[in-house]
């Protein structure tokens, strides 16, 4: 039986998987230290800090943990490289919150939150300039 | 007249150009074929996505009209150019973008 975090966490990448601009290129970054410029776009999954939720520690028997999910947004282009991000943020959202089934990761959270969207940094080192944007999930759960 | 320093620093980067170009650069505008080095070494962004970073080096007399954006084909690949950088002793490495 698996750790309640890492089915979580595959739930949440089983979710983000198959988005029409990044398909199947969705990597754990602690099992990813490279990824191909034929792997571009793709999406990077970490974890990020997990604290008890104090809401709902005064209500309810058992301990709820605010977790924060990083997905690292990675995207080569000469142009359009904003509007590519800005798409592939759409599909996530699409993704993660069309259906009360999917907020939920299939059973496997209270609640999935968009907590934010970090800053667009620009990577000129290669032939063509890379994109890294993190978007910030927060997860609920017991 | 240039100097003698610079007269000797003039022949030395002609000898290098002749004995040891490995690219002709064709350039759209008027400056047209240019001899000179080519590299396109693996470059990694973010310390994690592997790519490569072309760049062309070549005596700055031959590339004094080329502009930032300027189309340049190698090897017939086509090439922009992003960054123009004469090192100020008669070479002028060119920074290339997949264009």
């Amino acid at each position: 039986m698996s750790a309640r975090r890492t089915d979580i966490r595959n739930a949440f990448r089983a979710a983000i998987t198959g988005l029409a601009t990044t398909g199947a290129n969705v990597f754990l970054a602690a099992e990813t230290p490279q990824i191909a410029a034929a792997n571009l776009p793709a999406l990077l999954l970490w974890s990020g800090e997990a604290t008890p939720d104090g809401a709902l520690l005064s209500r309810l028997s058992t301990v709820q943990f605010r977790w924060r999910l990083v997905v690292g947004i990675r995207v080569k282009a000469s142009t359009g490289a904003e509007a590519m991000v800005d798409q592939i943020v759409d599909e996530l959202r699409t993704a993660l919150f069309s259906s009360a089934a999917a907020m939920t990761l299939g059973g496997q959270v209270m609640s999935l939150l968009l907590a934010g969207i970090g800053e667009v940094e620009i990577d000129d080192a290669q032939d063509e300039p890379v994109l890294a944007v993190p978007v910030f999930f927060d997860c609920g759960y017991a | 007249m240039p100097a003698p320093f610079a007269a000797l620093q003039q022949k030395l980067n002609a000898s290098v150009e002749e004995r040891l170009a490995n690219a002709e650069a064709n350039f759209e505008v008027a400056v047209g074929v240019v001899p000179g080095f080519f590299g396109n070494e693996y470059a990694e962004a973010f310390g994690a996505v592997a790519g490569s970073r072309p760049v062309f080096k070549c005596l700055s007399s031959r590339v004094v009209a080329v502009a930032r954006n300027a189309a340049v084909s190698i090897n017939d690949v086509a090439y922009t150019v992003a960054e123009i950088k004469p090192d100020g002793r008669g070479m002028t490495l060119l920074v290339l973008r997949t264009a």
